[in-house]
């Protein structure tokens, strides 16, 4: 489990847009602002060898893109690796900001695109993204701490049982036990069960 | 051959009484005991005379010695080879010859020896008139038994002794012995001797008083027996054996005549038999004849009829035949075909019980054969009978694999009895019509089914045809035409009309008819409700009035307008099955419209809704494409206008600037200037524009910046290479950065600026060039890396829009004497550009 990244700018971005011109202008916006451009694609293809070669930390995203969706490859950038995107489109209509919504993106540009919106935008998306991530990354630590705890309980239960001691020295056991072994208590917990249950058939 | 047999007879007669010698030797003791005593009471009757004739024949007497005997015999030199014998007196004995003494005196051959004569005494005793000895014939010297008849003679001679025994025998004597004999016989006595002729000799035994008598008495009795051998001994076995001949010879009479009578009769029967024969090979030619004939001229049914009818009559040899068929709708039969003498008015069709016996074998399908109508074992129709003057008839059931299809009856008007040959005729006669009629009825089908066929490909071809020119019809108004024009002939109508339904799906227009009638109704409106069209779109299906003139579901004014006599409402269903219109078809006589003609509707019907579809699609298309080219007309001006407003925008209080500031925004408004002029190229409704104009439209912006001694020339070749909105927006962008760089950082005030394009490898190259001072040294090739410099000579954004949008490149190089060629090539297709490399 790793912490959440604290993103911090200046921000290395990523472009994707097949309108030169456009693109060139976001790319001026963007040097203004103080962030990297790492690069400016023009299709899905160029879009996502881009993304895996710089790592950025921001998207920029036409929502159309050719004969390409922009939300779709979104979804698909944000299946490989999980990043701030903001989709710039010419479009307001609902359904189109529903489907972007849907797809995990953290924010949504309509063009043209002034300094002040964007990097408003960009500010609020990369804050919640990483909040996002912070929360994420607490459910994760949750689950986890409550899968050992359930995995302890019933290792104590089968102590308990087995050595006819109290729960309190069954739980002192456990921990010396882990500490001994060098192990997790969680691991220590699973092999007992697993053990218990190989022992009683 | 009764001269012959009667012949033969005469020959077996013959045979038999020259035979007589073997008839006696085959006769059995029983029959040997008759003849014997025959013989007896014969010799008794006639002895006498004979022993008178002996007596004054033969006064000497032999003396009882062997000598004597010998010289006795040798006075007998041609006595055959007889031996002899002895007698037996009552007391039992007997004397004998001595066997030595008799035997073959001549030759001297084997004697009898006296062993013999116990034996054959015993057998003369046991039979008591029997006893056999055996004769040697001197030449063959062979011994051949013989029946001994014992004769008794006692009686008749009266110094003959009681007991003495006669021998008579038989001798069956060689011809020459016979010769011998005969001549002797004729010499001596003349008389004949014939082989016939019964030799009798006696043995005399002794007297009662003891005196010998045997071989005195020998000689004597020889000669005796001699002269009986004139008496025709033959008399009763020839009377016997002439009774035998005759009935030989009646019996042969009678055989050769029974014989004779028979081979009469077999010979007769033949000769019916082969009359027969002829008369049915006969009928089986006329036959095969017939049934070659019919088969070559198969189709005209009725008259393949009469002459099956013809041939029957003649064949069977009746006065008429006709040919019933069963009608398979009513069960009724009907004649179908008749020949010979039948009244003119008679009725054709008969109910099955009107006709019981044509029923029954119909039914049973067996043939009938009536020889006499009067005592018929089947139920006749005596009134048919009279009508036809029937007396005898003939009933052929006719069926074709089965199913019993009719019968051919063969009557005649007097009763007659039918031989085998008429019962055979009468049956082939029912299977090969049976066959002429299945050949007939398959002909016929297939035929029918041919034309059918054949009307059907022809009236299919027609809409085919139809079909071809209502797609090929240029406009949507060309096809309906098409269709009311071409539709009527193939569909064998006369009129047709096309209504469509209207948006509001509530009433329907009539959008085109056949010419006649068009001016009249097209363009008409009506309302679906309650109209045939509402039934039609209901029930998806086709509608048909054969009768018009008494349908009330029509308008009286429409029906008298278009003088209608029988429609058919065909319904034009769009592919998702939503009505889009109907398609009347109308007669002017009221008429049955055949299967044919509605199958074929139904086809069509379908065809041209789809048609009808297809060119309101087109319709559209074509009204859409051209809305959308004004639109894009629109749309490329507003472009250009609000790019014009922004320039005047960015014009109107322009505040005090800085130069450089100045600079910047003149640059930008020139940019945006040439993208506008760009899309004023498209708003003339061009997809396209070709390098040359897209060039003349650039270069006329030039002239704000230019200095008075720089001239610009315009060596585009006119050419076909076209690009789209898109891609000339760049191009132009992109070129005139490259004229404006080349004017403001390449020329001092003077020179020529050329704006060139030329075909290389992969595309097009077009060449700015100017002949100024060239570039500086780090922005020449190969160095793409863009630098503040470049950036500031917006080469940076040539790059990126020839790179991005135009997939070309950009390539700066020293011209050659001065200046600088600035490239952009671009990949396209060879020939798109027309000038000369």
């Amino acid at each position: 489990m790793t912490p959440p990244r604290q993103i911090v700018g200046p921000f290395r971005v990523l472009i994707v847009e097949d309108e030169t011109l456009v693109g060139m202008g976001l790319r001026a916006q963007l040097q203004k602002m103080g962030h990297t451009v790492v690069g400016h694609a023009a299709n899905d293809h160029e879009a996502i060898a881009l993304f895996q070669q710089h790592q950025p930390d921001l998207v920029l995203l036409d929502i159309r893109l050719g004969d390409v969706n922009g939300i779709d490859l979104a979804t698909t950038l944000l299946k490989q690796r999980r990043c701030p995107m903001i989709v710039i489109s010419a479009f307001s209509d609902k359904a189109l900001i529903d489907r972007a919504n849907a797809a995990g993106v953290f924010g949504y540009l309509l063009k043209p695109v002034c300094d002040k919106t964007l990097e408003a935008q960009i500010e609020i998306a990369v804050g919640r993204f990483t909040e996002q991530e912070i929360l994420r990354a607490e459910k994760e630590k949750l689950a986890h701490d409550l899968e050992t705890r359930k995995l302890t309980e019933r290792a104590k239960g089968i102590l308990m049982k087995r050595a006819n001691i109290s729960e309190d020295d069954a739980h002192r056991r456990l921990q010396q036990e882990s500490q001994k072994r060098r192990i997790s208590l969680a691991e220590l917990a699973k092999h007992i069960i697993e053990s218990d249950e190989l022992m009683s058939g | 051959m009764l001269c012959s047999l009667i012949l033969a007879t005469f020959i077996a007669h013959w045979l038999i009484q020259a035979q007589e010698g073997l008839a006696l030797r085959i006769q059995t003791q029983s029959d040997a005991a008759q003849i014997a005593q025959r013989l007896n009471s014969e010799i008794a009757r006639q002895i006498n005379p004979i022993h008178n004739l002996k007596y004054r024949w033969q006064q000497t007497t032999l003396p009882a010695d062997p000598e004597l005997a010998e010289a006795a015999t040798a006075k007998l030199p041609l006595w055959p080879p007889f031996l002899f014998i002895g007698g037996f007196n009552s007391s039992g004995e007997c004397t004998w010859f001595r066997p030595g003494i008799s035997t073959d005196y001549a030759t001297g051959g084997p004697a009898i020896q006296d062993s013999h004569w116990p034996q054959l005494l015993a057998q003369t005793r046991s039979s008591t008139f029997e006893a056999a000895t055996t004769f040697i014939d001197r030449r063959t010297r062979q011994p051949t038994l013989d029946i001994v008849i014992p004769l008794f003679s006692k009686s008749t001679e009266p110094d003959a002794p009681s007991d003495c025994a006669t021998v008579c025998a038989r001798l069956s004597l060689t011809p020459a012995i016979n010769m011998t004999i005969g001549d002797h016989l004729r010499r001596e006595y003349n008389c004949e001797l014939s082989s016939k002729d019964c030799l009798l000799f006696s043995v005399g035994s002794r007297h009662s008083n003891g005196e010998g008598y045997g071989d005195t008495q020998f000689v004597h009795v020889v000669n005796i027996t001699l002269w009986l051998q004139l008496w025709p001994s033959d008399l009763t076995v020839a009377t016997r054996i002439n009774q035998l001949g005759k009935l030989v010879l009646f019996c042969g009479i009678s055989a050769s005549f029974l014989f004779t009578a028979a081979l009469w009769q077999i010979l007769r029967h033949r000769l019916h038999s082969s009359h027969q024969l002829r008369a049915y090979l006969t009928a089986l030619e006329s036959l095969n004849e017939l049934s070659t004939a019919i088969s070559a001229k198969l189709g005209s049914g009725r008259e393949v009829l009469d002459q099956l009818a013809a041939l029957a009559r003649q064949l069977l040899g009746m006065s008429a035949a006709g040919i019933i068929l069963v009608d398979r709708d009513t069960q009724a039969l009907c004649l179908c075909a008749a020949s010979g003498n039948i009244p003119s008015d008679i009725p054709t069709r008969f109910n099955s019980d009107a006709a019981p016996a044509s029923a029954r074998c119909i039914q049973t399908g067996q043939l009938f054969f009536i020889g006499d109508a009067a005592h018929s074992p089947l139920p006749l129709n005596q009134s048919i009978m009279g009508i036809f003057g029937i007396r005898s008839l003939i009933l052929i059931p006719l069926a074709i694999e089965g199913s019993r299809i009719g019968m051919m009856v063969v009557t005649n008007s007097l009763p007659r009895r039918f031989s085998d040959v008429d019962r055979r005729l009468a049956q082939l006669l029912g299977s090969q019509a049976s066959v002429i009629l299945a050949n007939n009825r398959l002909y016929e089908q297939t035929c029918s089914m041919l034309n059918e066929q054949k009307t059907l490909r022809e009236q299919q071809e027609h809409l085919y045809a139809v079909n071809a020119a209502v797609y090929q019809a240029p406009t949507f108004a060309g096809s309906l035409r098409a269709i009311t024009e071409l539709v009527p002939a193939a569909l064998g109508v006369d009129m047709c009309i096309v209504n469509l339904i209207d948006d509001n799906n509530r009433e329907m227009t009539v959008v085109a008819a056949t010419s006649q009638s068009a001016a009249a109704i097209i363009g008409k409106r009506f309302t679906i409700a309650n109209t045939n069209a509402e039934k039609v779109f209901q029930t998806r299906q086709m509608l048909v009035i054969e009768n018009a003139p008494t349908n009330s579901s029509l308008h009286p004014d429409f029906r008298d307008a278009l003088r209608i006599g029988s429609i058919i409402y065909a319904p034009l269903l769009r592919s998702d099955h939503q009505p889009l219109g109907i398609l009347v078809l109308i007669c002017h006589t009221p008429g049955l419209f055949t299967d044919a003609q509605r199958n074929l509707t139904q086809v069509f019907t379908s065809r041209a809704a789809a048609a009808i579809e297809n060119a309101l699609l087109h319709e559209q298309t074509r009204r859409d494409a051209q809305t959308k080219a004004i639109l894009l007309r629109e749309l490329h001006h507003r472009v250009k206008n609000n790019l014009a407003g922004i320039v005047g925008l960015l014009s109107i209080n322009q505040p005090d600037l800085a130069p450089a500031t100045r600079q910047w925004l003149n640059r930008a408004i020139e940019r945006i200037q040439i993208m506008a002029k760009t899309h004023d190229l498209f708003a003339s409704g061009l997809d396209h524009v070709d390098l040359r104009q897209l060039v003349e439209q650039i270069l006329p912006s030039l002239s704000v910046i230019r200095p008075p001694g720089v001239v610009i020339h315009n060596q585009v070749p006119d050419d076909n290479s076209l690009f789209t909105t898109p891609q000339a927006v760049s191009l132009a962008i992109a070129i005139h950065e490259l004229c404006t760089n080349a004017i403001q950082h390449g020329m001092h005030g003077q020179g020529t600026l050329t704006v060139e394009a030329h075909n290389t490898p992969n595309g097009i190259a077009i060449d700015v060039i100017d002949d100024g001072r060239g570039l500086p040294p780090e922005l020449l090739d190969p160095q793409p890396l863009s630098t503040n410099h470049e950036r500031g000579l917006g080469l940076q954004l040539v790059r990126e829009l020839v790179g991005r949008e135009l997939h070309g490149s950009l390539r700066l190089r020293p011209r050659p004497g001065g200046g600088t060629i600035a490239s952009i090539e671009l990949p396209l297709p060879r020939q798109t550009i027309g000038c000369t490399p």
